[in-house]
């Protein structure tokens, strides 16, 4: 199966392991250690950094119900479920399906 | 959605820094000031690119902080970058280095990669090392497996997630043995099976020379006999590795196929130390520039601290944790204000700039004593298509940067 970054099914939760800082420019997140190829990324948006931040302080990591709650327009969220999907594909989340799959999704099977 | 965008976040900052450093420059060492003005002006925030754009103007914090924590070694290595031996008179006590990690926690800094001489004969490392687990610093250590006995690494077990990496030089004793001394082999993979036996997270961690450079396929072999994954390091010619550094540096071709090996065996770690690699026109993965004051540090064990491990040298000591705090250092020390506006020096006019951003300036420094020139081990120095020595009419390949770690949400 194919997960689309737009796909309703899924929620995306923060791994604890990963550690986040804020930066100047937005900040960065972390997951590392010397036997594994670290993971580092550079994250050009503060307003992302501030909603992982957010997400795991009062939502035990949940990023769906932190969106949900902080985010109402329905383009912005779909332009921060992209960069979930793709922090997702680095590392640093998780992804839980609790729905059945998109149409698109279906048919990408 | 993602995009590779130009980031001018710190710029603003950067000019500060850059006036401080102006006010302060009476700080710096005679040499090292020369030496700074020499690379030129520092690069507009236009002029950067890829890990650069992030990176210069440093970071708040360090992302990894190295902390060669004493000087003591019970093995005499050749090429030791610190010159290790006896320890030093000093060396921060054990109440000085548990309020500096806490410091370091404060800072949010990530990760710890303690190294020496060998961490396990100071006196204070278990303390040390608890104390970076109670305030959730992910700690790396660097050791010569030699005095890791059974009930050591028992112990290491209950501080995970903790990382080692063991040193092996070579994968048979002839050659391992030539640079670390005498039943260091042995020793070494006896370290490495007791650390493997309680199932701790290892590296086997090798300095690339012209005598190890055969044994790469054998060097991996050996550290996934253990479960470990391999790390190749470049070596510098700091400390005792200045002596030895002409006779055991690659040669260009050896690196050039190392490119090639690594590319076959993409789960060996380099520690970004390779990047100066990159002007061969393939981007090998992780930063593509020096990350020395911007993204790293290092602590010494009497508690000076250099932009990284390999610039331990008078003229580039940032500051001392005897008399300043970690943060101030970082902060607002001359040497690293002026190591983070450092220009291209004699790069500047290379297409292949943006891959390597000039390599390693420890490496500069300790065999030419400037910063302006290009890295010694350039690898595109005398050769035919040599940038800075080609004619105006010839032909100029622009290597597409892989840019993968930048994001931005719209």
């Amino acid at each position: 199966m194919t997960m689309t970054a737009h796909s309703a099914g899924y929620r995306y939760r923060l791994l604890p392991e990963v550690k986040i800082r804020r930066e100047a420019f937005g900040g960065i997140l972390y997951k590392y250690g010397c036997a594994d190829r670290g993971t580092l990324s550079f994250v050009n948006s503060p307003r992302l950094i501030d909603l992982l931040l957010l997400a795991r302080e009062q939502f035990a990591g949940d990023l769906s119900a932190a969106i949900e709650q902080q985010v109402s327009s329905a383009g912005a969220k779909a332009r921060l479920l992209t960069a979930l999907d793709e922090l997702r594909k680095r590392g640093y989340l998780e992804a839980e399906v609790v729905a059945g799959p998109a149409p698109e999704e279906t048919a990408a099977e | 959605m993602i995009q590779f965008v130009q980031f001018h976040g710190r710029r603003h900052q950067w000019m500060g820094d850059q006036r401080r450093a102006e006010a302060e420059s009476g700080a710096l060492h005679p040499l090292a000031r020369a030496a700074f003005a020499e690379t030129g002006d520092p690069l507009l925030p236009a002029q950067t690119s890829g890990s650069q754009r992030f990176l210069r103007g440093g970071l708040s914090a360090p992302i990894t902080v190295t902390w060669e924590i004493t000087a003591a070694c019970n093995l005499t290595c050749v090429h030791c970058l610190s010159s290790s031996g006896k320890r030093r008179p000093r060396e921060l006590t054990t109440e000085q280095a548990l309020a500096v990690v806490d410091e370091l926690a404060e800072m949010q800094v990530f990760q710890i990669h303690f190294g020496g001489g060998e961490p396990f004969m100071y006196p204070g490392i278990w303390r040390v090392l608890e104390r970076c687990r109670e305030r959730d610093l992910v700690m790396c250590v660097s050791t010569n497996g030699t005095l890791i006995t059974p009930e050591r690494a028992q112990r290491l077990a209950a501080l995970e997630p903790i990382y080692f990496q063991v040193s092996l030089d070579g994968a048979t004793p002839e050659t391992n043995d030539r640079i670390r001394g005498q039943d260091a082999f042995r020793r070494a993979m006896r370290g490495l099976e007791r650390l493997a036996a309680e199932g701790l997270s290892l590296t086997v961690n090798s300095v690339l020379t012209r005598y190890s450079f055969p044994e790469l396929d054998r060097l991996y072999a050996i550290a996934g006999d253990f479960g470990a994954k391999l790390r190749v390091t470049r070596l510098r010619p700091s400390g005792r590795g200045r002596a030895v550094w002409e006779e055991l540096h690659p040669t260009r071709e050896q690196y050039r196929s190392f490119v090639a090996w690594l590319r076959e065996h993409p789960d060996v770690l380099t520690a970004d130390s390779f990047f100066h690699l990159n002007a061969f026109g393939e981007r090998l993965a992780g930063l593509d520039m020096c990350g020395a004051a911007t993204a790293t540090c290092c602590i010494c064990p009497e508690g000076e601290v250099y932009p990284c491990a390999f610039f331990q040298t008078p003229e580039f000591e940032a500051g001392n944790l005897h008399e300043q705090s970690f943060r101030e250092i970082w902060r607002h020390s001359p040497v690293f204000a002026f190591y983070r506006q450092m220009g291209a020096g004699s790069c500047g006019g290379c297409v292949h700039y943006d891959l390597c951003h000039g390599g390693c300036p420890a490496t500069k420094w300790f065999v030419q004593r400037s910063l302006q020139v290009r890295d010694p081990e350039c690898v595109l120095a005398g050769s035919p298509v040599d940038p800075l020595h080609a004619s105006p009419e010839a032909p100029c390949s622009s290597v597409a940067m892989q840019e993968d770690a930048l994001l931005r949400q719209e």
